[in-house]
């Protein structure tokens, strides 16, 4: 028998899984088990999968997306299985939380194999330097305000503290211990109600808010230079940071560089302490044959027997199911780290509360924190919209539960009758339109006849759609459908969790609040063509230019135009540091200009520049991001300007050194009207790709567009409201509302390029 | 400027020199600008894990970690996902470079009905976002029996989909003189010998820029990869890279070391076409 399991991770994870999949093997001669390998968005792979029924048979989970695609039937209940096996598995020896954890409205959609709690990672240099004794094992929040304070400096006698205690924020990792540790809580016991306005859950998001504005123990926005956790730790930026589990594991990996330790959580007021605790499990997919289901959780069973545990155990990921393995094959004494600290955070930590639609609540919660976290809400403000926010999502997901109760989906015949319509109208409104213009398109026949009448004209026409044919081919394979399918789905509402039949058709809803009745759309337009206005141009200039200087004849000119190019063929990571460092506002060289401009100012007048936040500052967000899309300025842009470069025959430029032509008159009259072809292609793929502007946004403020929405692009916006809030109907008919300002744009331009497009090739036609 | 060819007279050596001058200095400035995310990533790549986030940053690590590249190719088979990426990227390229050729020359030069019309169609198809045909596309290669195997990467390019590339060379194509045609359609030519024995070779500069921005478009795919694939064996460089990057366990190091092991192909590849970023030799002898 062949299975099919897959699972994220990094080549560590791959590592341990192939191992463990040998082990199964050789037990099991009979079974293959193909691994399927996603090193990257591997949510965005898994849904793909589920909802086009071709995931793979073995479903690596995470406790936080378990529920909404248990809710939706994809995953096979293991709840008989369980109890069948009850003793097989030992389930008397499972730590607590770990069963609970994917169990989700009565339905076990998977089995847990690795535990992940939230403990306190600290400096231990920090403490040192300032003299602090590290954490006791029954500390308080108190006490870790008090330390926070004291290992909070200003190392450079700015006056503003650069090195801080801690990093707590309004994040959910962060909030939830403290707002457990002070007795209050975020959703209900059975999450179907929020419950975060309490005065428990406000006093403790008040002393979050107090550790960050008024002792400033942790970073404003703008000063942390948005570094990763460990980073923030490894280079001595933050004292103390929570984190899951995994944490320990990659400072173990690192040798040399700054001592850590690790802390349990402190207790809250009452003497509460919880912390969060997620973990990982297995699902099985429940569209496969029965004959697999079975075999799959003999893989299960496998897998949560004591000696697979015990070789994941010792490999230090994350906690085993079996309380007698962690013991004795977790808990490992030679190591740095004190694994008895997670087993412990095991005992009192806490699942997050899950709903079918977690993405979507999370976001309910965190947002109106966004305005709290630069000190335009008080907590108590966002409480109360979280609060509300997050009831909102709830009943409309518990609605939607009880209409489908949680069965099998099944496919819509409304859904069906849906598409026809829409085809119907569609086909009825070219008909009507051809019926319209037939005159105009009788005259139009008439006369291609006569033109294209001769032997000449009708060979050459005959190549012209020879060889338009495979674009055509092409059009019609791999467009025509993904195009008139999205035209369905913007008529239609549709969760781009459920399977694709299961959609309703709503009409021109959609479009009608698109356009009337979401503010949000004109903001993210705006920011859009702000952004557009602004980039595409200043890049179209920055590129000719650079590619004029690329088309001089100097030695080497080779390795210029390589190391030219270099920005756009890096990318990524290389890329993000040198953009982190340029904005940052403490040291990066933007902010050192602004001071240094400063210092001769203070010479003169008692004017200064204001020192910026960058993207942090609402203000200035765009402008940044304008600056660093001209990054890419030497990327393809220039390469195809110094190409049409190229094509301008030098004879012309001779006849003009005859003339005695100064190179400003050379510049406009020869090398611009000739590089107008090129000028034209870069202006709209410029527009095409700047109005579709993403990543840029994505990469430097994630995906909820920056304070006030500030970085609220269009794609980012349609980006949330696909995935985010689960509306691809919404996010279709938004992409075609694009689509059109796109067309027109481009319409327009190509109208307007008849003007000054000046092509060598149809001068004499 | 193209006129440094010309023999200046006496006064002019002097401003000429100073020019020079000029543009070399710029040269020299922007290039320590641009090269800086390919020294942060060879420095980085010689590093251990602490010292890539050190403050003040260290660019000259004090012992080089030469084994992260040797270890790289130790924890994964990234030989095979380099031979998967010439592979791929072979091609599709060539797909890619073939098919715009013939349907950029049919909308640049050909005359036919309706060629304007769909010449929008195919502009148009760049304007839907890509985050809405995705499922749709991810469904079509799903029926086509196409999922786990390469084909979905490489077909679609041999049927000129990737419209960037075909309006490109209708832009140039439209750009060379009618002349020399129409004197090859007297002798006889065929339309597909007029393209490859006349318009290729004149438009040879805008050729090889598609095939640079194709060639690194193609070598630094990762979505398609990522949503195609499972079968890591199948894996391209691009992806390679990812298995070093995780959330829960990020290796700066290997993951700039596999950079750089993927960026050497493309600055080779980008230093040597540049012999054929020359001007179209042709094009000076027919305006005589």
């Amino acid at each position: 028998m062949k299975l099919t399991f897959s699972f994220w991770g990094s080549y560590l994870d791959l590592e341990m899984w192939r191992n463990v999949i040998d082990r199964f093997q050789e037990e099991h001669p009979e079974v293959t088990i193909d691994p399927e390998y996603s090193p990257g968005d591997y949510a965005q792979k898994l849904r793909l999968r589920l909802i086009s029924n071709t995931a793979s048979d073995l479903i690596l989970m995470d406790d936080e997306s378990f529920p909404g695609y248990s809710e939706r039937g994809y995953l096979v209940d293991l709840a008989a299985l369980l109890e069948r096996d009850a003793e097989d598995l030992n389930l008397d020896d499972f730590l607590p939380t770990s069963l609970e954890s994917f169990n989700f409205r009565g339905v076990q959609g998977g089995m847990p194999w690795g535990g992940f709690p939230v403990l306190m990672f600290y400096n231990k240099d920090m403490f040192d330097a300032a003299g602090v004794p590290y954490p006791e094992d029954d500390w308080t929040w108190e006490d870790f305000r008090v330390i926070a304070r004291k290992l909070t400096r200003d190392t450079d006698g700015n006056g503003v503290p650069d090195e801080f205690g801690a990093n707590v924020g309004f994040g959910f990792l962060d909030m939830e211990p403290v707002i457990w540790g002070f007795g209050g809580d975020i959703l209900n016991e059975d999450s179907t109600r929020a419950v975060i306005d309490s005065p428990e859950a406000l006093e403790a998001l008040q002393f979050i808010y107090d550790i960050k504005f008024e002792d400033h123990s942790t970073a404003w926005m703008g000063e942390s230079e948005g570094m990763a956790k460990e980073v923030e730790l490894l280079t001595g930026k933050v004292g103390m940071v929570m984190s899951g589990w995994y944490l320990a594991r990659q400072l173990m990996d690192i040798k040399g560089g700054m001592r850590w330790g690790i802390a349990p959580m402190p207790s809250g007021p009452r003497g509460d302490r919880y912390t969060r605790v997620s973990w990982d499990g297995i699902s099985i997919n429940n569209a496969i044959s029965d004959e697999k289901k079975a075999m799959c959780w003999e893989f299960l069973k496998f897998l949560l027997r004591e000696d697979t545990q015990a070789f994941i155990a010792e490999l230090g990921r994350s906690v085993p199911v079996h309380r007698t393995v962690a013991e004795e094959h977790f808990v490992q004494p030679e190591t740095p780290v004190q694994e008895e600290l997670a087993l412990e955070g095991i005992d009192y930590g806490k699942l997050t509360p899950v709903t079918a639609k977690y993405d979507q609540l999370k976001n309910a919660i965190q947002r109106p924190f966004k305005e709290v976290e630069i000190g335009l809400k008080t907590p108590e403000e966002a409480v109360k919209l979280a609060e509300q926010d997050a009831n909102a999502v709830l009943q409309a997901e518990l609605e939607r539960w009880l209409l489908s109760q949680g069965g099998v989906p099944k496919e819509n015949p409304a859904a069906k009758r849906a598409f026809s319509i829409g085809i119907g109208v569609f086909l009825a409104g070219l008909a009507v339109l051809l019926v319209l213009l037939r005159k105009r398109i009788f005259r139009r026949l008439s006369l291609a006849r006569q033109e294209y009448g001769g032997n000449m004209a009708r060979n050459e026409a005959f190549h012209g759609y020879l060889f338009a044919l495979p674009w055509f081919t092409g059009f019609m394979i791999f467009m025509a459908y993904p195009f008139l399918f999205s035209i369905v789905l913007s008529l239609s509402s549709w969760d781009p969790y459920d399977p694709v039949s299961q959609r309703t058709f709503v009409g021109f809803e959609n479009f009608r609040q698109a356009l009337f009745h979401d503010p949000l759309i004109w903001k993210a337009l705006w920011n859009t063509f702000y952004f557009a206005g602004f980039a595409i141009p200043l890049s179209l200039g920055l590129s000719l230019g650079l590619a004029m200087l690329l088309n001089t004849k100097v030695k080497g000119i080779g390795i210029y135009r390589t190391i030219f190019y270099i920005p756009s063929i890096v990318g990524g990571v290389a890329t993000a540091v040198i953009w982190a460092y340029i904005f940052n506002p403490t040291f990066g060289p933007l902010t050192n200009l602004i001071r240094s401009m400063n210092g001769v100012l203070a010479n003169f007048t008692a004017a200064r520049l204001p020192e910026i936040q960058w993207i942090a500052d609402p203000a200035m967000a765009k402008p940044s991001l304008i600056l660093m899309s001209l990054w890419g300025a030497g990327g393809g842009g220039m390469l195809i300007f110094l190409a049409g470069l190229q094509g301008i025959p030098d004879t012309y430029y001779e006849a003009a050194d005859i003339d005695g032509a100064s190179r400003m008159r050379k510049f406009w009259n020869i090398t611009l009207p000739l590089l107008t072809p090129t000028i034209y292609f870069n202006l709209i793929i410029g527009m095409v790709n700047g109005l579709q502007v993403f990543m840029e946004a994505f990469v430097m403020v994630g995906k909820d567009g920056g304070i006030d929405n500030s970085l609220l692009f269009y794609m980012l916006y349609l980006y949330r409201t696909a995935f985010i809030e689960y509306r691809m109907g919404y996010a279709s008919a938004m992409a075609w509302i694009l689509f059109a300002i796109i067309l027109v744009l481009t319409l327009f331009v190509a109208r307007w390029s008849a003007l000054w497009v000046y092509y060598e090739g149809e001068k004499k036609r | 400027m193209a006129d440094a060819t010309i023999e200046m007279k006496g006064g002019y050596k002097l401003r000429r020199r100073i020019e020079m001058g000029i543009v070399y200095l710029a040269l020299f400035l922007l290039c320590s600008i641009f090269i800086l995310p390919f020294l942060i990533t060879v420095s980085d790549s010689l590093k251990r894990f602490h010292e890539i986030y050190a403050v003040p940053r260290i660019w000259i690590p004090k012992d080089p970690q030469w084994n992260n590249f040797i270890d790289i190719f130790r924890v994964l088979p990234f030989h095979l996902f380099f031979i998967n990426s010439c592979i791929i990227t072979f091609f599709a390229l060539t797909g890619k470079i073939l098919s715009s050729c013939i349907v950029g020359y049919s909308f640049a030069r050909l005359r036919w009905p309706g060629r304007d019309f769909l010449f929008l169609v195919l502009l148009s198809t760049m304007m839907l976002p890509q985050q809405v045909t995705m499922i749709p596309i991810f469904l079509l290669f799903n029926k086509l029996g196409w999922i786990n195997t390469w084909l979905p990467l490489i077909v679609p390019m041999w049927f000129g989909v990737n419209v960037f590339n075909v309006f490109l060379l209708r832009q140039f194509f439209k750009t060379i003189p009618i002349d020399l045609e129409d004197a090859a359609k007297i002798d006889g030519c065929s339309y597909f010998r007029i393209l490859t024995q006349i318009m290729i070779p004149l438009a040879k500069p805008a050729v090889v820029t598609l095939g640079v921005l194709g060639f690194v478009s193609l070598w630094k795919e990762f979505m398609g990869p990522l949503i195609y694939l499972s079968d890591y064996r199948l894996y391209p460089i691009a992806m390679g890279i990812w298995m070093f990057q995780t959330a829960q366990s990020a290796q700066p190091h290997y993951v700039m070391a596999a950079s750089l092991v993927s960026l050497v192909p493309v600055l080779i590849l980008f230093f040597s076409a540049q012999r054929y970023f020359v001007k179209g030799i042709v094009l000076s002898g027919m305006k005589g």
